[in-house]
């Protein structure tokens, strides 16, 4: 994954992630390994969102089978170190005992996977029983999980193993000299024994090795499996939908974000869908301090990301390109704290993301308010350098910015309301009853919505309102005005 | 003879003093008693069971089971097993030396037990041992093992002593006699500790009253001045109880309660002390002593002399003991 896990967490991806219940070591691993589809792997995809919205179908119309089918994956084990041993002809008692639970597991798994299925197998991946490698394993055809190497496999070991039992009967009324003379004979029973069992032992492998690959490919099918419902369940958790590929345009309508929706909703309140068209080129969002710019930002760059790793987006509707690379500029802390000033860090990212974009394919590059940690002046100047730059066809570049005159040169504008629609008076009157909770009050009323602007590029100036609001000491909200009224704002 | 000891109990935990003691001895001759009543379910905490004591390079004995034994032992060990063996599952239990696994011997035949080393994941052995037809289980606490849990999670103790504990007698009396003590702790009244309760004041009404754990002994006794008894998860050490000690908090007649025996890491000197100061120690949870076994042979030359040792300790213990050898 090209998206470093600090922005993963940051934007809510690793929160869907760690809500992706998993239920076997195999899911565990295909989970893990969970990656991008690139541009070029569109079909694939495409396949894989079908494989999804079956999946999601299944579980709706037939829970209890569903239900039946994840409790026996959570049954399973990774013995794939056991099944590599069989390959290589030496296994012990263990081993096989574990290929035997799992072979019998798998004759549980297959018809539940058929029937979920109902003949199309989901991403192609079958589930395929083995009975006849389970009959090697168990001879007596107990159907019991247990393991042992029966009598019944060698006529010899029969032979060894009543002598040795005829023996150990004596030894238990023998005492003194009488008995150490028969463990010393016991001892060489039980070396017949061993070479006898070990015998036993290979020609099960062998008898078990033309199934190697056949196990090896139910472990791959059924993590496969588990993952894609894992996907399902979430998808219908979330209520996330099949997002539709497109070529190099983006509409995503009612975005959300899940981490920050459960979290709102800790607080009693709720995550403001957001809605954004895009085409290749530059696109600004621009809006007051607390109107939630880097959410927009991050909730679109979690929606795109989940639609290329194959799950559902959360948006009433989404269509969706694919990138070839994605990254976010952002202000990291970590690569300040390595001893670069933050304004240095941020440029070395800037640099790294363009000129990963400069190579063929398409590429997504998201910016949260960039240059913040310079002058205002010069601050604006690289991002309108930025945003002009990036207004090309072989790249969405969004910009989360409170820089002046900046979106004239993007092809699109975006606009968080804040509190530009409120009655002033009647908030004011609100502060005062709420006392210590300011900052809550200004936040519910604001309007975290994202609203498409045409033509107007001055940023709304909410800064003042907010200082008011918050009512900060008189004298120093006097000064403050007075900088406004002498710049001639 | 030991095994009509120990009939009574589901679950008895075999200790030892020191190595040598006679413990794997008491533990094959009580395996050839249940093996006539029933089907036993073996298993230890950490590793048991080699013929050669790997620490000191001395000869031991080897764990000797009757067929239809179960047993709990690393992945690992189960090539120097030699019974015939049937694997029954596998436990999710780790160990240096493989998952533990549950294994039915269908010979007789010697093994080597390496069990869980985390006593929380005994009860849930025990379980799947009974669940499997055992009808008693006898658990090896490994060498130096009889201070953590051993006892803590079986109905009864079987404690092995002997002459390699120390080179005088008196010593090993002494010591013996005390480990016994710590042992056969009596039932701590009018305690009840719900599983996350740290720390318990006892009131003279009967009542009790919870700290957390951070209070400490002393404080908690501070707030309740009228208090008869004080019960404290964890192990106690002399350093939680010497502040008690020192200051001029009223001692006599307390009571101080641990979850069991096994969680009393006192020194000698303290349990005398404490004496002294008439403070009672007592358990919320009880285990049987079933028997006390000598061996007056010590595997670095200095052998007691049979009778005396035995004599010596059994004037002092109210428990049987038995010389494992003599049986």
């Amino acid at each position: 994954m090209d998206i470093s896990f600090a922005v993963q967490q940051r934007i809510g991806f690793r929160y869907v992630l760690d809500n992706l219940t998993v239920n076997s070591p195999y899911g565990e691993e295909q989970k893990r390994e969970l990656a991008r589809f690139l541009p070029s792997e569109r079909a694939a995809l495409e396949t894989e969102l079908t494989s999804l919205e079956r999946a999601v179908a299944a579980m709706r119309q037939d829970k209890p089978a569903c239900d039946a089918f994840m409790r026996q994956l959570m049954g399973l084990k990774d013995i794939r170190r056991s099944i590599a041993a069989l390959a290589e002809l030496v296994t012990t008692d263990v081993e096989l005992f574990e290929i035997k639970r799992y072979l019998l597991q798998l004759q549980q798994i297959q018809p539940l996977y058929d029937r979920l299925s109902a003949g199309a197998p989901f991403g192609g991946r079958t589930v395929t029983a083995l009975p006849d490698a389970l009959c090697v394993l168990d001879a007596e055809r107990t159907g019991t999980p247990t393991f042992r190497i029966s009598d019944r496999m060698s006529a010899a070991l029969a032979a060894i193993r009543k002598e040795k039992r005829a023996l150990e009967q004596e030894i238990r009324t023998a005492s003194g000299e009488e008995k150490e003379r028969l463990l010393v004979q016991r001892t060489g029973v039980v070396a017949r024994e061993e070479q006898e069992e070990a015998a036993i032992r290979r020609s099960i492998c062998q008898r078990l090795s033309p199934y190697v690959e056949t196990m090896l490919d139910n472990c791959r099918a059924l993590g496969y499996l588990d993952l894609l419902f894992a996907k399902a369940a979430s998808a219908i958790r979330f209520s996330a939908v099949r997002p539709v590929l497109t070529e190099r345009t983006l509409d995503v309508a009612d975005m959300q974000n899940p981490m920050l929706c459960d979290r709102l909703a800790e607080r009693g309140r709720s995550f403001t869908p957001l809605s954004v068209s895009l085409t290749a080129g530059s696109a600004v969002i621009t809006g007051a301090n607390m109107g939630g710019k880097s959410v927009a930002l991050y909730t679109l760059l979690l929606n795109v990301l989940c639609c290329s790793c194959g799950m559902f987006v959360f948006c009433r509707e989404a269509r969706l390109p694919l990138f070839d690379s994605i990254s976010l500029v952002a202000e990291d802390a970590e690569d300040a704290m390595r001893g670069l000033s933050s304004f240095g860090a941020e440029l070395l990212l800037l640099d790294r993301s363009v000129r990963d974009a400069e190579g063929d394919g398409f590429s997504l590059l998201l910016f949260d308010e960039l240059a913040r940690g310079t002058n205002p002046d010069e601050g604006a100047k690289i991002v309108l350098g930025t945003v002009r730059y990036l207004d090309r066809p072989d790249c969405m570049a969004v910009f989360a910015t409170h820089y002046d005159g900046v979106a004239a040169a993007a092809k699109r504008q975006y606009r968080v309301m804040g509190l530009k629609r409120m009655d002033l008076s009647e908030l004011r009157r609100e502060l005062s009853a709420a006392g210590a909770d300011r900052v809550a009050v200004i936040e519910r009323h604001m309007d975290y919505g994202l609203y498409p602007v045409e033509g107007e590029t001055a940023v709304p100036r909410d800064a003042l309102h907010v200082c008011e609001l918050l009512d900060l000491s008189a004298p120093l909200l006097d000064c403050i005005r007075g900088e406004y009224g002498a710049r001639g704002m | 003879m030991l095994y009509s000891l120990l009939r009574a109990y589901r679950t008895v935990a075999f200790v030892g003093m020191c190595k040598n003691a006679g413990k794997t001895t008491a533990l094959n001759r009580a395996l050839t008693g249940a093996a006539e009543d029933g089907a036993v379910g073996l298993t230890s905490i950490g590793r048991d069971g080699e013929r050669q004591d790997l620490v000191t390079g001395t000869k031991k004995p080897a764990i000797y089971v009757r067929r239809g034994t179960l047993f709990a032992t690393a992945a690992g060990l189960l090539s120097a097993c030699d019974v015939t063996r049937e694997i029954l599952e596998t436990t999710g239990v780790p160990t240096p030396l493989g998952e533990v696994v549950l294994v039915r011997a269908l010979s007789d035949g010697y093994v080597q037990i390496a069990g869980p080393s985390i006593t929380d994941a005994l009860p849930p052995l025990f379980s799947r041992f009974f669940a499997f037809g055992a009808d008693r289980v006898f658990l090896d606490g490994a060498i130096s093992r009889k201070s953590p849990a051993a006892p803590a999670v079986s109905e009864a103790v079987v404690l092995s002593t002997g002459a390699s504990y120390a080179a005088d007698l008196d010593t090993i009396v002494t010591d013996t006699v005390r480990t016994v003590r710590l042992l056969t702790l009596p039932r701590a009244e009018g305690f009840d500790p719900a599983p996350d309760d740290e720390l318990l004041v006892r009131l003279p009404d009967g009542a009790t009253a919870a700290y957390p754990r951070e209070t400490g002994i002393l404080d908690a006794m501070r707030a309740q001045p009228g208090a008869t008894g004080v019960y404290r998860r964890g192990a106690l050490t002399d350093a939680a109880v010497e502040k008690l000690l020192q200051t001029h908090v009223r001692t006599e007649g307390l009571t101080l309660a641990v979850e069991d025996g096994s969680r009393v890491l006192l020194s000698g000197a303290m349990l005398d002390k404490l004496d002294r100061r008439q403070i009672t120690l007592a358990v919320v949870r009880q285990t049987t002593l079933a028997a006390v076994t000598v061996n007056p042979f010590s595997s670095y030359g200095l052998h007691q002399d049979r009778d005396a040792l035995k004599n010596r300790l059994a004037a002092a213990i109210a428990a049987p003991v038995l010389d494992v050898g003599e049986e």
